[in-house]
């Protein structure tokens, strides 16, 4: 039973990167209505330009400005890139941002070379939270991820439902026609909705730079179950792509404890069983994308 | 008729773009072939996708070879030309590069790969043509095993070697009570199955084994299971970034603490891909640049310095004793026919100054494994920066490699 | 403009005939008798002697045959894919599955059934297709990005199922220990150990593939096939039975894509667990939609631009990846129709 609590736990933790890849992808979508598969490419560029910067800035900086850096790319790309897909079928924004990652995975290959680079966390936080102890088996690292996911919700909630700009945003995912009619412009808050999502992948980058080590491949193994979280959690919903990663990684991790092998096919069979008996997810909007 | 007509110019387009693209493909390639008298080798591994670090050194060393067999005359007074090609570390990929290199370019041998699946493949292609083959860089035990053949050599050592090698040490070390990870495919079985078979020789238990699928991001479950179980090795078999993956985390748990952390082989790209706190563990090379034993090393090291401004890792290694065999080998046979060769390289011993090894290495006739040592060490952080390993003890094949009775492996000549 | 509803990849404006659309009879038969019951315009027959020339067009070039095979391979792949993608409207992100499926089988059958190369062939087909028409059951009831989401899913159910099932399938090391047969039908006798004979058996193939689909695209079926691409609620209004023909879409697709795959594992007497990966699925997508997802050949052009391209860059660059997918996103961008839309714009 303590073993089952601990695995959930591990399954939290790990359900947090998801659920940050997934906040950032249900953001993307929601407002610009496009498939973002080039998220785990932006979380690898996040991660390498986060190591980069990290000589200069430290750590701390890093975690902080990498994110930031990367955000202001994800708006550039945006603007260039991705806007002539609004008008266009959804569907043509996955086959554009899947050429999108592998162009990015390319060149953080040819600019950073194709052997893996190490990434050193600060040692304050590289050691065991309760040491000595088997229960409460966790890293400072591993709280330090539950913290700084749960801040980053947290201050995304409060940043959509509390401030002005957050309200527009809100207006333009429920209806942006009437919204652009009122006199917003509205492509700047797709910008700024592209960019925000980014910027949590490049967040989730740096923090899995950390546990997982840097190299230019480590976006495939995040954007499928982030991506399925997102199909979980439902379409249209920050919220449900934020507990469906959560869900996500719980389940690995159980499957991880009684069925090994399976572990890493377990997400897709939940989204088999959940695209059958409910395709718009948990919290979905009904008729979105249909 | 507007369906009609677009019809056509779609028809006349498509025409005449296969040929235009085919024709540039046949332009560069014509400039290339026009060596034409000579020896050809075909070098198929990895230059791009997964493995592509440990192929590009796998090539250096290679083409430092090249240089060097031309520099003193070809082989047999013809010069050798090193065709390279990348397989983009996938099996498919591979195979058509490889049977490209035999049927249109015409290579006279063949070398590959950096992993085991594609090498098993390329192995195959090269069999059906009859061309002979060295595989520089798998390391299933069934290349010369169960799946050997009289055209196919391999250079790396294979799972039984490095168990046997390792085993011993761990076990006089730290104690008989191990905890298996290794990753969910057949190498890992292999693995797996290697050392709970040298454990069970050492009279000691496995007290956990567990599978863990390719691509695991988050190994806390089975590291809260190991910590629980307090074996007194913790073997990892867990290679690429499951490797960089799992050691990250072992050592921001602390688990390196509490037990010995330990496994087969590593590489060196492997390790300096890790963060310094994480380069720990007691693992088996096959080359290391630091062997102060062996005097040609240095002057190896040096001359590969001189070229790629780098250290040589044992990739580099495999690279250029394949080109160097096939080379001695010819030599040896008096003639380039594939057959000649292979048998010319059975029991064929290295010089020292390609060996770069303690003892003399050679290639057994059982199953063509060459019997190279097995370097049982310590990763951990030297005063250089890329000194990451500590060698204790090289262990000779004659102690490592399985008795070619026991291999599974029949070799037989056609005609 | 925007028309939500839509399953698949429209232009904006006025939605244009494509030029093998069944509205028009022009597109039929050209010629009387057996050519018309066939359904191929002179236009095909020009392909198809092109084909058959190829072998000698790339030995003249200094390429090799087996790039020729490979593209047909390819090409099979991509068209397949198309008549679910261009004619039905609907993405499919895991057809690597039905491409993997033909390939495992038609391998497993030279290796312990019968050395037969016509036999291994077949099986390949039929065990995609039964493949297809199992999975069709569950993902005809979804659409669009829920639709693709799907096969990505299953894609990857396949690829970790052919991953684990290591004794059969050989796992991560692959399929191997086969190799293409000769054909022996009476008195003939095919060797098919070289790229040449073997490039003639995949031409032949693809013809026949090339001909069950003219028909279907130009019968009744094919008809309602383009009347789901164009507007889902309408046909269904209509009193379409949706799900169905999306199921025969899905299907003779897949089925088709069972046949590229064990053409593939004869090619290369090899089949290989990263043929089912959903990355596979993105390439093929990315053969047809750069071909120009709105011919009937568009795929077969994009086949051999992709498979031309990635050799001759692959020799250069390890980096062609690169350069590829760049070509990729600015053909998204600005080239819907691929290559041949681009170059028939001023027809």
């Amino acid at each position: 039973m303590e073993l089952l609590v601990l695995q959930v736990i591990n399954g939290l933790i790990l359900g947090m990167f998801y659920a940050l890849m997934a906040l950032g992808l249900s953001l993307i979508l929601s407002l610009t209505r496009v498939i973002n598969l080039a998220h785990g490419g932006f979380l690898v560029l996040g991660a390498y330009l986060a190591l980069t910067i990290s000589s200069v800035v430290g750590f701390w900086g890093a975690l902080v400005l990498g994110p930031v850096l990367l955000a202001i790319i994800g708006f550039v790309a945006e603007r260039f890139i991705i806007r002539p897909l609004y008008t266009r079928d959804p569907l043509d924004s996955l086959l554009l941002t899947f050429g999108l990652a592998l162009v990015i995975e390319q060149l953080v290959r040819m600019i950073w070379g194709s052997i893996g680079l190490p990434f050193r966390i600060p040692d304050v936080l590289a050691s065991s939270l309760f040491p000595g102890t088997s229960f409460f088996f966790i890293t400072k690292y591993r709280a330090f991820i539950i913290v700084v996911a749960l801040t980053a919700g947290l201050l995304l909630y409060l940043f959509l439902s509390r401030t002005r700009l957050g309200l527009y945003i809100r207006a333009a995912v429920q209806d942006r026609e009437t919204l652009s009619a009122l006199g917003t412009n509205v492509g700047r808050l797709y910008s700024l909705s592209f960019a925000l999502g980014v910027f949590m992948a490049g967040l989730a980058g740096v923090l899995a730079a950390g546990q997982l080590g840097l190299n230019p491949t480590m976006g495939n193994t995040l954007l499928l179950p982030s991506f399925i979280a997102l199909i979980i959690g439902g379409l249209g919903s920050l919220i449900g792509s934020f507990l469906g990663g959560l869900f996500i990684g719980v389940v690995t991790a159980i499957a991880g404890q009684y069925f090994p092998e399976i572990s890493q096919f377990a997400a897709f069979l939940v989204l088999a069983v959940m695209l059958l008996i409910r395709p718009r997810g948990l919290f979905g909007q009904e008729g979105f994308l249909e | 008729m507007k369906s009609k007509s677009y019809s056509r110019r779609d028809v006349i387009k498509l025409g005449a773009g296969a040929a235009a693209l085919a024709a540039t493909n046949g332009l560069f390639r014509f400039t290339q072939a026009q060596a034409g008298e000579g020896v050809k080798i075909g070098f198929v591994t990895s230059l791009s996708g997964v493995y592509a670090a440990l192929g590009e050194n796998e090539i250096r060393g290679g083409e430092m070879a090249t240089d060097e067999i031309n520099a003193a005359g070809g082989i047999l007074g013809q010069p050798l030309e090193l065709l390279v090609e990348d397989d983009t570390s996938t099996t498919d990929v591979g195979v058509q590069k490889l049977r490209k290199l035999i049927e249109r370019d015409n290579v006279n041998y063949s070398v590959g790969a950096v992993s085991s699946g594609v090498s098993l493949a390329l192995s195959q292609v090269a069999n059906q043509f009859g061309r002979l083959h060295i595989v520089s860089g798998g390391h299933a035990d069934s290349i010369t095993g169960s799946d050997c053949k009289w055209n196919t050599f391999r250079i790396p050592t294979n799972g039984n070697m490095e168990a046997n090698a390792i085993g011993q040490v761990l076990a006089d070390k730290f104690g008989k009570n191990w905890y298996i990870t290794t990753p969910d495919y057949a190498y890992g079985w292999s693995l797996q199955e290697a050392f709970t078979r040298v454990n069970a020789e050492l009279g000691g238990t496995i007290v956990g084994a567990d599978r863990l699928p390719l691509g695991t991001n988050d190994y806390s479950a089975v590291l809260l299971k190991v910590a629980q179980a307090k074996p007194d090795v913790f073997l990892v078999f867990q290679a690429g970034e499951d490797a960089i993956a799992i050691l990250t985390q072992i050592t921001q748990f602390g688990l390196d603490k509490e037990m010995a952390v330990a496994g087969g082989l590593q590489e060196w790209e492997n390790i300096v891909a890790l963060p310094e706190t994480a380069r720990i563990g007691w693992w088996t090379f096959e080359w290391y640049y630091r062997q102060p034993d062996v005097p040609e090393v240095a002057d190896f090291v040096e001359r590969y310095n001189g070229l790629y401004n780098a250290n040589p890792t044992a990739r580099s290694w495999f690279g250029y004793v394949a080109i160097h065999s096939i080379a001695l080998a010819a030599e040896a046979a008096g003639s380039l026919d594939s057959v000649a060769v292979a048998k010319a390289l059975e029991g064929l011993t290295l010089p020292p100054e390609i060996g770069l090894q303690p003892g003399t290495l050679s290639y057994r006739a059982g199953d063509h494994q060459l019997m190279d040592n097995v370097y049982v060490g310590e990763v951990r952080q030297g005063d250089e920066p890329d000194d990451i390993f500590q060698v204790e003890r090289t262990v000779p094949a004659s102690e490592s490699a399985l008795p070619v009775s026991e291999t599974g492996c029949t070799i037989s000549y056609p005609g | 403009m925007t028309d939500p509803s839509n399953a698949g990849p429209s232009e904006s404006g006025p939605r244009k005939a494509g030029p093998s659309e069944p509205r028009s009879p022009k597109a039929g038969p050209s010629k009387g008798g057996a050519l018309g019951w066939l359904h191929l315009s002179w236009a095909d027959l020009v392909v198809f002697g092109l084909l058959l020339l190829l072998p000698f067009i790339l030995q003249a070039v200094g390429s090799y045959v087996a790039l020729g095979s490979a593209i047909l391979v390819w090409g099979l792949a991509a068209m397949s894919l198309n008549l679910l993608l261009g004619y039905t409207g609907a993405l499919s992100f895991g057809h690597a599955a039905f491409l993997g499926l033909g390939a495992y089988a038609a391998g497993l059958t030279l290796k312990h059934i019968a050395p037969n190369t016509l036999l291994a062939l077949l099986m390949g087909v039929v065990v995609a297709t039964v493949g297809a028409m199992i999975l069709g059951l569950f993902v005809t009831r979804l659409r669009g990005i829920y639709f693709a989401t799907f096969t990505i899913a299953f894609g990857q159910l396949f690829y970790f199922v052919a991953f684990q099932l290591n004794t059969l399938t050989g796992g991560d090391d692959g399929l191997r220990g086969f190799s293409r047969q000769p054909i022996e039908l009476g008195p003939v006798h095919i060797d098919l150990m070289g790229s040449t004979p073997y490039f003639y058996v995949v031409l032949a193939c693809f013809v026949i593939a090339v001909v069950v689909m003219r028909r279907i695209i130009h019968s009744p079926l094919g008809r309602s096939f383009t009347a789901l691409r164009e507007n889902v609620a309408r046909a269904r209004f209509l009193g379409l039975p949706v799900e169905r023909y999306l199921w025969l879409s899905f299907v003779i697709s897949g089925g088709l894509t069972g046949l590229a795959g064990a053409l593939l594992a004869l090619l290369i007497n090899f089949a290989q667990v990263n043929m089912l990966f959903w990355t596979t699925s993105g390439e093929i997508l990315m053969m047809a939609f750069l071909g120009g997802v709105r011919s009937f050949y568009g795929p077969l052009v994009g086949a051999a631009f992709y498979t031309v391209l990635q050799e001759v860059l692959s020799s250069y660059t390890a980096n062609w990846m690169f350069y590829l997918g760049t070509l990729f996103v600015l053909f998204v961008l600005f080239f819907r129709g691929g290559l041949v839309g681009f170059f028939t714009r001023r027809s």
